[in-house]
């Protein structure tokens, strides 16, 4: 279970590092943003993100 | 035979009318000493303006106006005056009536070449009914409201209006109708003259008035005039005023056409100067409906040759043909010869500058002057006007006119004493007690130095003015629910943002302290980032955010208030455009980007 585990956390930093540009961009975005915008586009942003990694071996 | 002749000597000279003739006739005057109006008056936009009193034709303060503006009566008004002074470009004066009816008044912009105190600047309005009322053939009609439509800072002042308050009539009033009726008939004009029946309200009195004269006007319409007006020349005047609307589209007289008030396309002179002469026969007829009485003062000097009574003069239609050829002939010109040097030095005095301050007298000085630059009405097109040119780009000033314009403002800001070894935070205190005490007026006044001068020149100014100035900024903001239109204007072009958004702004403020914080430094940041072009609140709140997200990016990036208020219809409503836009500038790249990495990745990959 744990290496299986540090295995899905090794893809995932993997995964993380391939979309850094674009968590760059999205960050930027999120900064310029204000109000309800921002809290959305930040929300989204995390939420997206973290589906992103815990499909992995779904998405493979 | 005495009484006789008496009588008749008596019936023809017309008794002159008197303001007290009409019972219970009430005068209102509105002199726009405070932002108080006088019961019955409602108006619609403006602000009391007193920086500068008795100038075009005002009296003390008057109401500053800059755009279209709406006075309105709540009683029966059947007689109004007033006048409109600061005029630079054409603007027009409706009046609107009881009867459904309306009337436009189309004017020219006024001369401002006289200068300071501009004691000529202005034009006079005068619309009555009284005479009218008083035939009983006639319906009641009153003035139910006026609209002056101005595009550049303006003022109204001097309005009174009349209207009868029946409380104050005596009911047992016996009722006595007095008619006289007189014929003079001389070679153009024919005199008639009838004292009708009381005014409107009041039909139970005992009144005369004088004659009224019906004229046929050159072109061919009737009129009513009383005798003063013709032996004034008001009705050459008005025939002028016709005929030079058809002419030039300009409702003026020749002197103010000479005079040059009229934009008229200048015509090609030629040889030939050919004079056409051209009048007609005056004929008495019917009546007048447009009565306006609008003197200037040039025609006032005039007024002492068009004094003499109207002479029989036989219709001429003739033409004066001189030939420029045939002068030169008899009067045989000697040629001079004008010899020029090789090198021309030419010596150009710096009074450009002051004659810009001239032509744009009210500049600065008229709440929301700025908002709307003479310069720039008269270049842009209608056509092209939308929401985005409210927020004006900033002029760029002349070394010697942002020296001016900053010691403007230290003027009107007055830094608070403070001990020399008072502490920054006893400073900040002093200067928040300041401004806390300050009027809106004041405030305004402030901003409006301001934008003058422009947030980023603030540079020249001292530190102590810039809290100052800082601390107004956040006090508009505050107050941004008490200003008027105007007011909101001006403290947007400070924030340079457009003016709905002051309000998102003010409501961000409460909520979000990132935004909070950007207002809190906008003019320190704006004068830091003097060479950054554009540079606005929307920037500040960016520089804000990141340096936040720099301290504690977890907490920026994870701080989700209130997501139960957000609804898909009203996101991105608590953002200004400016800041939209910012914002779009960075996301569409982004998403770009992802869209031509994705695809370059399935590139490589096949």
């Amino acid at each position: 279970m744990i290496k299986k585990l540090w295995a899905w956390l090794i893809e995932a930093i993997k995964e993380t590092l391939n979309l850094s540009w674009t968590l760059v961009g999205l960050v930027i975005a999120t900064l310029t943003l204000t109000g309800s915008a921002q809290q959305v586009t930040g929300l989204a942003t995390i939420i997206t993100l973290a589906i992103w990694l815990l499909t992995i071996g779904f998405r493979k | 035979m005495l009484f006789r002749l008496c009588l008749a000597f008596f019936l023809l000279i017309p008794s002159p009318v008197f303001a007290e003739e009409v019972p219970g006739e009430v005068t209102v005057n509105e002199g726009f000493e405070d932002s108080t109006y006088e019961t019955g008056l409602t108006v619609s936009t403006g602000v009391i303006y007193c920086d500068e009193q008795d100038r075009y034709g005002t009296t003390g303060c008057s109401l500053g106006i800059g755009s279209s503006t709406l006075f309105e009566f709540s009683e029966n008004v059947y007689e109004v005056g007033f006048i409109v002074g600061a005029v630079n470009n054409s603007y027009t004066v409706k009046y609107y009536y009881s009867d459904n009816t309306d009337e436009t008044i189309q004017k020219s912009g006024q001369d401002n070449s006289e200068g300071p105190p501009w004691a000529n600047m202005y034009d006079s309005f005068y619309k009555s009914f009284t005479d009218y009322n008083n035939d009983e053939a006639n319906t009641d009609k009153f003035i139910t409201k006026f609209e002056v439509n101005v595009s550049d800072p303006t003022v109204v002042d001097t309005l009174y209006w009349q209207y009868v308050d029946e409380s104050t009539i005596p009911t047992t009033t016996t009722s006595t109708t007095t008619t006289t009726t007189t014929s003079s008939t001389t070679t153009t004009t024919t005199t008639t003259t009838t004292v009708p029946p009381p005014p409107p309200p009041p039909t139970t009195t005992t009144t005369t008035l004088p004659p009224v004269v019906i004229v046929t006007m050159d072109d061919g319409s009737e009129a009513e005039y009383e005798v003063y007006e013709i032996e004034d020349g008001t009705v050459e005047r008005d025939n002028e005023r016709k005929a030079n609307e058809d002419k030039y589209d300009c409702y003026m007289t020749d002197a103010q056409i000479e005079r040059g008030d009229c934009d008229i396309p200048e015509e090609e002179s030629e040889e030939e100067v050919i004079i056409i002469v051209d009048e007609e026969e005056y004929d008495t007829k019917e009546e007048l409906s447009d009565d306006d009485d609008m003197v200037l003062e040039l025609e006032l000097e005039d007024e002492v040759e068009e004094l003499e009574p109207i002479k029989e003069e036989e219709p001429v239609e003739e033409e004066v043909e001189i030939d420029v050829e045939i002068l030169e002939e008899e009067f045989d010109f000697e040629e001079v010869v004008i010899e020029i040097p090789d090198e021309v030095i030419i010596i150009i005095e710096e009074e450009i500058i002051e004659e810009e301050l001239v032509e744009d007298e009210l500049d600065k000085e008229i709440p929301g002057d700025d908002i709307i630059r003479e310069d720039a009405i008269q270049e842009e097109d209608v056509k092209d006007q939308d929401i985005q040119e409210e927020v004006k780009e900033p002029e760029e000033l002349t070394e010697e006119e942002v020296a001016v314009e900053v010691a403007e403002i230290e003027q009107v800001v007055e830094v608070p004493i403070v001990e020399e070894d008072a502490t920054e935070e006893e400073v900040a205190e002093a200067i928040e007690e300041y401004v806390e005490e300050l009027e809106t007026e004041e405030v305004i006044e402030v901003l409006e130095e301001v934008n003058d001068v422009g947030v980023q020149n603030l540079e020249e100014v001292s530190e102590e003015v810039q809290e100052v100035i800082q601390a107004v900024v956040e006090e508009a903001i505050e107050d941004v629910e008490e200003l008027t239109e105007e007011q909101v204007e001006v403290v947007a072009e400070v924030l340079q943002v457009e003016t709905e958004d002051v309000e998102i702004i003010a409501e961000a403020v409460k909520e979000d302290e990132v935004v909070a914080e950007a207002v809190e430094e906008y003019v320190e940041r704006a004068v830091e980032n003097a060479d950054v072009e554009n540079y606005t609140l929307a920037d500040v709140v960016t520089e804000v955010q990141y340096e936040a997200f720099l301290e504690n990016p977890i907490e920026i990036l994870v701080d989700f208030d209130n997501l139960g208020d957000i609804t898909i219809a009203n996101i991105g409503d608590d953002m200004t455009t400016d800041q939209k836009e910012k914002a779009q500038e960075v996301v569409v790249p982004v998403i770009l980007t992802r869209i031509a990495s994705m695809a370059a990745f399935i590139f490589r990959r096949s």
